[in-house]
């Protein structure tokens, strides 16, 4: 884990800016949960200093803090332990937390990735791809404003060998 | 959605924005772009922050994922991540949103995970002639390679593998219940996916069935008969010597080509054949134009 000076880590707050200049002052236990964040924290060069985060606005910034706020005190209540993410509680928390509009779904997910905060990115994965299941090729594209770039050839051929999908 | 700050060049991509987009446009920006965006006809950045309601209600101009405000699902990893969720149907359907899409979706890893996924089989090798194979993973794709003894009958092979004869003639389309012994195996249906559990397929090209089908075989690998006089002859120079000569006469290769294929499947010459007759597919495959 960190290597600055032990007894400072615990209580230790930093500040992480988002890109509509929203502060947010953040334990640095709760911080070391993005793995990203992790290396540039242990490097030494924010230690006292804001860390900005250019591709993270405000509004996905200060759900994530709540997502590995509560999932650091729920390691720290079983001390550690494997069973942590497992808990009801925490389930409960985590399909509670990504039940949002599509929007802020893939926020999310963009942010988890860049932080490199794995809990979160497959708990948004798995949001989405329960999103998408079920759903028609119409549908889809219109919940993601994704447009149809096939050639009307393509889309024949590529209908057909997917045959087994429509009904 | 969040926009990168103004001295933030972490995107590398240079989306261009389209002047008629409205305000749900590119998700991340460069430095360049972001000035056409701050057009107040279009809206501050601030309200591309909150304003997750309408800028879905406004989908008049459909825009292309390059463009859209999900920009996530145009970053490979993300959707590779996702698409690694869905169930065999699902991928099937994703493949028809889209070109990049399309692209992910095919990739045949996640092909295969999501083929073998609901049955829990270990692995699946081969190479069918075209990636419909993939997407239907139904009971009815699988079989069992049941390999012709004396005294077998397809009565006999029904009370066996607890299927009905109907089912085992119309597979390997017999017209009588005679003339078995003329054929090396049988494929057998599957009434239960217990057989699949933690096992390898084959996709083998089945010439009586007249189609593609995943085969598994039961008594441990495609040359079941072979098996245990494989493990004797491989280990001696001269064993392996007789199965490279018999590879040579069934591929008509030389010696290197045997060779080669015996080692890609772990000294088993039925599997070197599969493969073969597959590399051979994949050379005579009809491109698309």
């Amino acid at each position: 884990m960190s290597m600055i000076s032990g007894d400072k880590s615990s209580t230790e707050i930093l500040s992480l800016k988002s890109s509509d200049n929203e502060i947010f002052e953040v334990k640095k236990e709760v911080v070391l949960e993005s793995i990203t964040l992790r290396g540039m924290v242990e490097e030494d060069e924010f230690s006292d200093t804001l860390i900005p985060l250019p591709n993270v606005e405000g509004k996905i910034l200060s759900k994530i803090i709540h997502y590995c706020q509560k999932h650091t005190e729920a390691r720290a209540k079983v001390n550690g332990s494997e069973g942590a993410a497992d808990s009801k509680e925490i389930k409960d928390f985590d399909s509670e937390f990504i039940n949002v509009d599509d929007k802020t779904l893939l926020g999310i997910i963009l942010a988890a990735n860049y932080l490199n905060i794995k809990d979160l990115l497959d708990l948004g994965c798995q949001k989405i791809a329960d999103n998408i299941k079920e759903k028609s090729v119409e549908d889809v594209r219109k919940t993601f404003n994704i447009k149809n770039d096939f050639t009307p050839e393509e889309e024949k051929a590529i209908r057909e060998e997917n045959l087994w999908a429509f009904d | 959605m969040g926009c990168c700050g103004d001295d933030d060049g972490i995107y590398k991509q240079q989306l261009i924005p389209n002047p008629n987009q409205h305000d749900s446009s590119s998700y991340c920006f460069t430095q360049n772009s972001m000035s056409a965006l701050r057009n107040p006809s279009m809206g501050t950045p601030t309200n591309l922050a909150g304003s997750s309601a309408s800028s879905s209600s406004k989908d008049v101009d459909v825009i292309s994922p390059m463009n859209s405000n999900f920009f996530a699902l145009t970053c490979r990893d993300i959707l590779r991540s996702i698409f690694e969720r869905l169930p065999v149907t699902d991928l099937a359907r994703a493949a028809c949103v889209c070109r990049f899409w399309n692209l992910v979706a095919s990739d045949r890893e996640i092909q295969t995970r999501a083929f073998i996924s609901p049955w829990k089989l270990k692995d699946v090798i081969g190479k069918p002639s075209s990636g419909s194979f993939w997407r239907d993973n139904s009971l009815g794709r699988f079989a069992i390679s049941h390999h012709i003894l004396r005294g077998d009958t397809v009565a006999s092979l029904a009370v066996k593998y607890s299927v009905q004869v109907m089912d085992i003639k119309r597979l390997n389309n017999m017209l009588s219940d005679h003339g078995i012994y003329s054929r090396e195996r049988l494929l057998i249906p599957l009434s239960k996916p217990d057989h699949l559990c933690n096992r390898t397929c084959y996709i083998e090209f089945d010439v009586y069935a007249k189609r593609e089908v995943a085969v598994v075989y039961l008594e441990g690998g495609p040359d079941g008969k072979n098996s245990c006089l494989m493990n004797r002859s491989t280990t001696t120079k001269r064993g392996n010597r007789r199965v490279i000569d018999s590879l040579k006469r069934s591929m008509r290769v030389d010696d290197g080509t045997a060779e080669y294929y015996l080692s890609i499947s772990n000294g088993d010459p039925r599997a070197a054949l599969a493969e073969f007759s597959e590399d051979l597919r994949w050379e005579d495959r009809e491109i698309p134009s």
